[in-house]
């Protein structure tokens, strides 16, 4: 009783405080606005709709970048918490079957190719998802489903996309095309389509509450196919659904902002040591301190300096050192190894 | 409530892992698997409970009234890979009603404590499962699948790890399921004093054959040492003006 009570709380914390985050965040950036102005301005507008230019950067620019941040930070996380539990592995991340990479490489090659914007998005999601079907092409050649096999298949296609990506970076014009790439490498969420955000959030919501209507499966899931089994589940296809819906969140948050790293990996392990380990609990406060994170760590992004600093760059720069202290605070005691 | 009918098993074509066993055991009744390592005793228990595919031969489950008998097994105690809490750990064994996307409810979670409770056991509930000892382990394994309200149980070594106390707490424990709930228990074990306590039925395995039949049938001297190599002598003491039988194994 007293342990749903913490979470309980912890939750009402974290929402609160991604809402403040989220509410600071629309009024701070490089062109200056007053939160009073603007809701006076929206108050006695009476529906005119012939609002300021401030009111059109937080409706056109910072409100989509707020709900991206907050998609792809949820999105990510609630990733690496599938991951790890179907391929019962800690360490497994959002890039471990290759999503990531592969939508990489569909980016470049739109950039590479000098396809529009959404185009490029396409091609991003596109390859995010072939790199899927061949893991699971592999595993199906293999004859074989287990998790070590899902690992090695994800880190051969991982492997030749990230070749591919280096193709295309050593053929990209070095004046134009090639920068373009690099910085899209890093991760960034300041050339965002709005219509390209809206239009992804119903897939976002629908992943998601895939995998939180799954969580108690998640949690036999965790302890082998035998348990699974035994439990009346096909783990087979528990597996495929798990890894296709948490490769499509990968993959279209690639689709957005590139390629974030460390996210799907720190933020279930931060988590775990506030709920515990029950996936009814983990799924949905990874979500919530995912999306908390990434927007911090946007809103830092783009004050910090004059020009946005890569995303990529700070997540990697905050998540390496507190992942340094989960793994030295964790539990010395822990006979599982 | 189970029949096996000449089942075989083989890992590959040249493996096989047991060959032509049959045996059959109504409800409520226990039945004891013994045998050397390496004979298949685990395997048949996968092959039952339908983990595996047998390569011939059939096993049939029957049903409990108008539905399938719910079975539950419990492994061979293993460290999990994740430091779930134990009373979350026993509530993963919650049936689950209400198809694909279901949840046990907050009476099922309950069980699982009351269940853990019965077992003596309920200081554990709040600890890690990756925390506490082997045997502590094992109980846990055991209420994992006692929560799920099984018709048959399925056990492979349950009291390996547990100190004489624990294995007596388990054996009683499962007594009282086959005698009390008419639940239908098939238990591998190394332990012939423990078959001898509680078996109805004994299946002795061996590498190329298996002996099958009712534990006074089976747990013989003569035939216990042809199967384990070793020597075995049955002997009668008396505990508190009880008379009791065990078995010696000389090492």
């Amino acid at each position: 009783m007293q342990e749903r009570q913490k979470y309980r709380m912890l939750m009402w914390i974290t929402i609160v405080l991604l809402l403040i985050v989220a509410m600071i965040s629309l009024f701070i950036g490089r062109y200056t606005l007053s939160f009073p102005e603007i809701m006076t301005e929206v108050l006695h507008d009476n529906g005119r709709r012939c609002l300021s230019a401030g009111f059109s950067v937080i409706c056109n620019l910072r409100l989509p970048r707020i709900i991206a941040v907050m998609m792809v930070g949820a999105g990510l996380s609630v990733a690496g918490v599938t991951y790890q539990a179907v391929l019962r592995n800690a360490l497994a991340s959002p890039d471990v079957l290759g999503t990531s990479s592969a939508a990489a490489f569909g980016a470049a090659l739109g950039i590479l190719l000098g396809f529009p914007l959404q185009l490029s998005a396409f091609s991003s999601f596109f390859f995010g998802i072939v790199s899927l079907l061949c893991v699971m092409g592999l595993c199906h050649f293999k004859k074989n489903n287990g998790e070590l096999t899902t690992i090695l298949s994800g880190i051969i296609v991982a492997s030749v996309f990230m070749s591919f990506v280096s193709i295309i970076k050593y053929v990209a014009d070095p004046q134009d095309e090639l920068p373009a790439i690099v910085f899209w490498l890093m991760g960034s969420f300041a050339s965002l389509v709005k219509e390209q955000v809206y239009g992804l959030i119903p897939l976002y919501i629908v992943c998601y509450l895939v995998i939180y209507k799954l969580r108690w499966k998640i949690n036999v899931l965790s302890l082998g196919n035998d348990e699974a089994k035994i439990a009346g589940m096909n783990p087979q296809l528990l597996n495929a659904v798990l890894l296709i819906t948490a490769s499509i969140l990968v993959a279209a948050s690639v689709t957005i902002a590139g390629v974030v790293g460390w996210v799907g990996l720190v933020i279930p392990h931060l988590v775990r040591t506030l709920v515990g380990y029950n996936h009814s609990k983990l799924i949905p406060a990874s979500a919530v301190c995912g999306a908390l994170f990434l927007l911090v760590i946007d809103n830092i992004a783009r004050t910090l300096t004059y020009a946005e600093i890569p995303i990529g760059i700070l997540t990697a720069l905050v998540g390496a050192p507190l992942f340094a202290v989960l793994f030295i605070m964790s539990n010395r005691y822990d006979r599982s190894e | 409530m189970i029949e096996v009918n000449n089942l075989t098993f083989a890992f590959k074509k040249s493996k096989t892992a047991f060959n032509n066993i049959s045996f059959s055991i109504d409800e409520g009744e226990v039945l004891c698997v013994l045998g050397p390592n390496g004979v298949g005793k685990t395997t048949l228990l996968k092959t039952v409970t339908g983990l595996y595919q047998p390569v011939s031969g059939s096993c049939h489950i029957g049903r409990v009234g108008n539905r399938k008998a719910r079975m539950a097994y419990v492994p061979q105690a293993k460290r999990v890979h994740f430091s779930y809490n134990v009373l979350d750990f026993i509530s993963f064994g919650c049936p689950l009603r209400g198809g694909m996307l279901a949840s046990p409810g907050a009476r099922d979670i309950e069980k699982a404590g009351q269940i853990l409770s019965e077992l003596g056991a309920s200081y554990l509930a709040t600890k890690d499962v990756n925390q506490i000892s082997g045997g502590e382990l094992q109980m846990c394994y055991i209420a994992k699948a006692l929560v799920s309200e099984p018709d048959i149980l399925v056990l492979d070594e349950p009291e390996s790890n547990l100190d004489f106390n624990n294995q007596s707490l388990i054996i009683n424990w499962l007594h009282t399921l086959s005698r009390e709930k008419n639940v239908t228990i098939i238990l591998n074990t190394h332990f012939i004093n423990h078959a001898n306590n509680i078996a109805d039925k004994c299946l002795l395995m061996g590498k190329d054959s298996y002996c099958f039949g009712t534990t006074q049938s089976v747990l013989q001297e003569s035939l216990l040492a042809d199967y384990f190599h070793v020597p075995v002598k049955r002997c009668h003491f008396e505990h508190n003006g009880i008379q009791k039988e065990s078995f010696i194994v000389a090492l």
